[in-house]
């Protein structure tokens, strides 16, 4: 079927999804213009695109991270939104454009939906449902993250392979979108991993793969594994196999996870989705031997393992994990409106509607606006601001500002000074001792220490961001050796935040 | 128009060839550096110039080796155009050994070309001599069992058990399965490959030429090449080359299968194996690659960008190794200083054990530690190294004889100090004992002045 075709026979839905598309974005923007600012890890982006902006190029040398260190990036997003930017204005592109692309998942659940369960009511609720999926609404709301753009296009690629069973033209658009996906982004690689897993199933289950599947995995993976080699040649012969875990140091990695239990994880996923994607994988994978449903299946357990073998971000993981729950979820739904048909509760069909519709509103958008609401009141304050304006108009050019992990790209991209560290870990010079030595510097009680970090970097015009609500947080302490005014001398203050300079040196003996 | 794809082929196979042999070393010519890439022809040089001074005996420290000898004769410009010579006959031979069998002459010549291009042929071309040596000694011997004529198979089978041991066990496993894969019985082979066996094995008990001539291979940290090993396998070239084997599976080649996935899993263990691999995995990807690019697609598209994909890895692997191969230690920095040691008068010198080879070929100066030596010398280095007591250093010195000491920035950044004031370092601003004779940005050296019998 056409899309032209498809627009004249669903005219209807495809207004509704329309509407959802546009409340959804409308939510969006409404979380993201409570500050004017971006949260904190948008930081690189917003670098990259305003250097793309004046030079035209990505920063591919970044003086000021790690006191100047290569990078390794891909920079396609950052050309994307480079180029709404000069239409729209760099904040306004950055606010808009990740939300616009974030609300496009909305339709792509739909199709999804509508190919699974042919009923237009159920694709129409699903399509709702992945509008508040709470891990991907609140931790892309004010990110400028690219997985706004990768994680509809994922699922995009998913439907389209589906389709592709269908017609020569599906498949040829599937291919496009693949390559596009995998051109923009490494994370596409857990889309492939879901495509390889899908293999695997296939074969335990002695389930024929057509041959023109095999064709289009063999092309896609070697076109994959060519241009992910050449975008990060300098990282993978720099870092070698460990790449895999992104430089990222164990502590960090390690914390990431425990920091959330079982709990936290399925509602930051949706319960409804959660529970209905294990009856589906039972009954219609299983039991059915449903290509189509395996292929999702596949991807669910992708996300999954990369997630448990920490080869991925806990949030990345679980944005994928929760949007391939989803997509299993309309198959739920419509056995279970089957089931209902053959109970005592078969005339109370629009009961059964409001009941679910109330649900789902309960345990994914209800969630989805708490979580957003307190990741934007985790974002960037004004003390942060006039703390960064302090440091860009009071310290000398060439000075280290040691602070946060997550702070810094904030302080790179306000006040344009080196910082110690930053939560960008490819090509990044020993990230686990210099986490080591941070963490060092947030939790002794002796200045010498201190000194003694700052000397072994040799670091100069080094000053201390304090951000004591923050820090409490990661470390729990306060800064005990500050105490000694003559060395550590606070030149800023605005609870929570001090900034001290550090004007003492640790010499030899 | 068959026999002018052919002729058309064969061209570009040569000039392919050339540039994949000449390019690294004339890069580093137009560079100012004339030195031989890597460090593993100076191990092999350091052995030879020894064993002319000291004669090569079974119970001797450096024992029979073919190619020590062979590298012995030479200088670096010969040794160079020994390589070279040595890269050209293996891919000829990769080709004649092809072509013998079903493939198609244009397909053998893909096959060779890929291997040309495939970096681990440029990285033992560059680094890695004595495994190229032993390649081009099996692939006459595969030749010769093609032919059936297995005597001179042996003998060549001895030759590589003469040159090192470690290789002829793969050589072996190779051929065994090369038997087990191609030919109805494989009992005759077996016979063939005892005597070679019996040779390295006596060779290692007795010699101890194993663990010798494991140090002229080069040490390998990582399998693949794009995660930084000089002379790993394309990850490309693995990954079609074990998708391919999988898919060509049958159950009468099971004991070629068998031996491959022990080869495969004991390049974890022994490294020097991987040149071998990697040989393997690269035919088996070409000829994965012809098979699928002779197949009908489903869509051009699909098809023209696994093509475009995998030729598209290939030659970056090969430009970017090319690339890593030309930059390969020594460079003409390192070369500088090295040159400016042979000038000085004679007289041992101190460094790191990994510049032991360099010193002795190209600064041509004894020595004191080099990567052959035992922990023993690497203590007595290391004290002086850590030494904080003048009194001390000197002694040390005075006691081994040493008259230089070299010291590179690698040393200092890492492989011996973190420091720029640290132990000897420190101790090393004193011009009385010490007088700083050369400097650059790569290393320094520095003359002991204080003379053996006053100390002693």
């Amino acid at each position: 079927m056409s899309i032209s075709t498809f627009l004249m026979r669903y005219i209807k839905e495809c207004l509704i999804i329309a509407c959802i598309v546009i409340g959804v974005f409308l939510l969006r923007m409404m979380f993201a213009s409570t500050s004017s600012h971006f949260s904190y890890p948008a930081y690189f982006q917003v670098r990259q695109t305003e250097n793309i902006l004046t030079d035209a190029i990505p920063i591919s040398y970044d003086e000021l991270s790690y006191g100047g260190r290569h990078l390794t990036i891909n920079p396609i997003y950052s050309y994307i939104l480079a180029i709404f930017s000069r239409v729209l204005g760099i904040e306004n592109a950055l606010k808009v454009i990740p939300n616009l692309f974030a609300s496009l998942l909305v339709a792509v659940m739909f199709l999804i939906s509508f190919e699974f369960t042919k009923s237009k009511a159920i694709s129409v609720l699903t399509a709702f449902t992945a509008g508040f999926i709470p891990v991907f609404f609140a931790y892309t709301v004010n990110n400028v993250s690219i997985y706004t753009l990768m994680i509809p296009l994922s699922f995009l690629a998913s439907y389209l392979f589906i389709k592709a069973h269908d017609s020569q033209k599906n498949r040829r658009m599937f291919f496009i979108v693949t390559m596009f996906m995998i051109f923009l982004h490494p994370s596409s690689w857990i889309w492939l991993f879901g495509f390889a897993v899908y293999f695997i199933i296939c074969w335990v289950e002695h389930i024929k793969i057509a041959n023109w599947v095999i064709e289009s995995f063999i092309a896609i993976f070697f076109f994959a594994l060519v241009w992910t080699t050449i975008t990060f040649r300098k990282a993978l012969s720099f870092h070698g196999i460990s790449i895999l875990w992104q430089n990222i140091p164990i502590a960090i990695r390690a914390t990431s996870f425990t920091q959330f239990n079982f709990f936290m994880a399925i509602s930051l996923v949706g319960i409804i989705p959660f529970a209905a994607a294990f009856w589906v994988m039972y009954k219609q994978g299983y039991k059915a031997r449903n290509k189509k449903i395996i292929f999702m299946v596949a991807q669910m357990t992708s996300a999954f393992l990369l997630l448990w073998l920490t080869f991925v971000s806990f949030f990345v993981g679980l944005m994928f994990f929760a949007v391939s729950l989803l997509s299993l979820f309309p198959l739920f739904y419509k056995s279970f409106l089957e089931y209902v048909k053959k109970t005592k509760f078969a005339n109370y069909d629009k009961f059964v509607w409001a009941g679910a519709i109330l649900l789902l509103v309960l345990t994914s958008a209800v969630p989805s606006l708490v979580f957003t609401a307190l990741e934007v009141r985790d974002g960037i304050t004004s003390e942060m601001v006039d703390a960064a304006e302090f440091i860009k108009e009071n310290t000398a050019p060439d000075a280290t500002i040691i602070s946060s992990l997550y702070d810094s790209q904030f302080i790179m991209s306000h006040s344009k000074r080196k910082t110690f560290m930053d939560d960008v870990f490819l090509l990044a010079p020993a990230p686990d001792v210099r986490f080591d030595a941070v963490e060092n510097i947030y939790s002794t009680s002796f200045g010498t220490v201190v000194l003694g970090i700052i000397a072994e970097y040799e670091l100069e015009n080094v000053y201390i961001l304090h951000d004591s609500s923050r820090l409490e947080e990661y470390w729990n302490f306060e800064l005990t050796f500050t105490k000694d005014r003559e060395c550590f001398m606070p030149v800023f203050f605005a609870d929570p935040i001090t900034i001290y300079k550090v004007e003492c040196e640790l010499v030899e003996a | 128009m068959r026999i002018k794809q052919e002729k058309i082929a064969i061209i570009a196979f040569i000039i392919i060839l050339f540039i994949v042999v000449c390019a690294p070393y004339l890069w580093r010519v137009a560079l100012g550096n004339t030195s031989i890439a890597g460090q593993q022809y100076y191990i092999a040089k350091g052995m030879a110039n020894e064993v002319s001074k000291n004669g090569m005996t079974t119970f001797s420290e450096y024992p029979f080796s073919l190619y020590i000898l062979i590298i012995g004769y030479f200088d670096q410009k010969q040794s160079m155009l020994f390589f070279m010579a040595l890269g050209i006959a293996a891919s000829a031979l990769l080709y004649l050994f092809v072509r013998t069998h079903k493939f198609r002459p244009t397909h053998s010549i893909f096959i060779a070309t890929a291997w040309v291009i495939s970096y681990s042929f440029a990285s033992l071309v560059y680094t890695d001599g004595i495994t190229l040596f032993v390649c081009v000694l099996l692939l006459i011997a595969l030749l010769l069992i093609r032919h059936k004529k297995l005597i001179l198979a042996g003998i060549f089978l001895l030759l590589i058990a003469a040159t090192s041991p470690v290789l002829l066990f793969a050589s072996v496993m190779i051929v065994l399965m090369y038997a087990s894969w191609h030919m109805k019985s494989a009992r005759k082979i077996v016979m063939m490959c005892i005597a070679p066996v019996a040779v390295a094995l006596m060779s290692w008990l007795i010699g101890g030429q194993f663990t010798r001539t494991i140090m002229l291979t080069i040490p390998q940290t990582q399998f693949f090449q794009e995660l930084g090993s000089i002379g790993g396998i394309p990850l490309v070239v693995f990954c079609l080359g074990l998708g391919g084997g999988l898919s060509f599976w049958n159950k009468k080649y099971k004991y070629a299968y068998i031996l491959f996935t022990i080869m495969l899993v004991a390049t974890i263990f022994i490294p020097s194996w991987l040149p071998f691999v990697a040989v393997i995995l690269t035919i088996i990807s070409a000829a994965s690659f012809l098979f699928l690019a002779n197949k009908v697609w489903h869509s051009q598209l699909v098809y023209r960008a696994f093509i475009i994909s995998f030729l598209a890895g290939l030659a970056m692997a090969s430009i970017f190794g090319l690339q890593s191969i030309s930059n390969e230690p020594p460079t003409y920095v390192e070369q500088d200083s090295l040159f400016e040691l042979a000038k000085l008068a004679p007289g041992i010198t101190l460094s790191h054990a990994n510049y032991g080879s360099l010193i002795s070929v190209l600064g041509k100066h004894e020595s004191f530690i080099d990567e052959l030596d035992g922990p023993i010398v690497g203590e007595s280095a290391d004290d002086i190294f850590r030494s904080i007591r003048l009194t001390n250093v000197t002694d040390l010195l005075s006691e081994n004889e040493i008259r230089y000491i070299y010291i590179t920035q690698e040393m200092r950044s890492g492989l011996v100090w973190n420091h720029t004031d640290q132990e000897l370092l420190f101790l090393l601003r004193n011009n009385v004992t010490f007088s700083k004779v050369y400097s650059d940005d790569f290393a320094e050296i520095y003359s002991v002045n204080v003379s053996y019998e006053q100390l002693s």
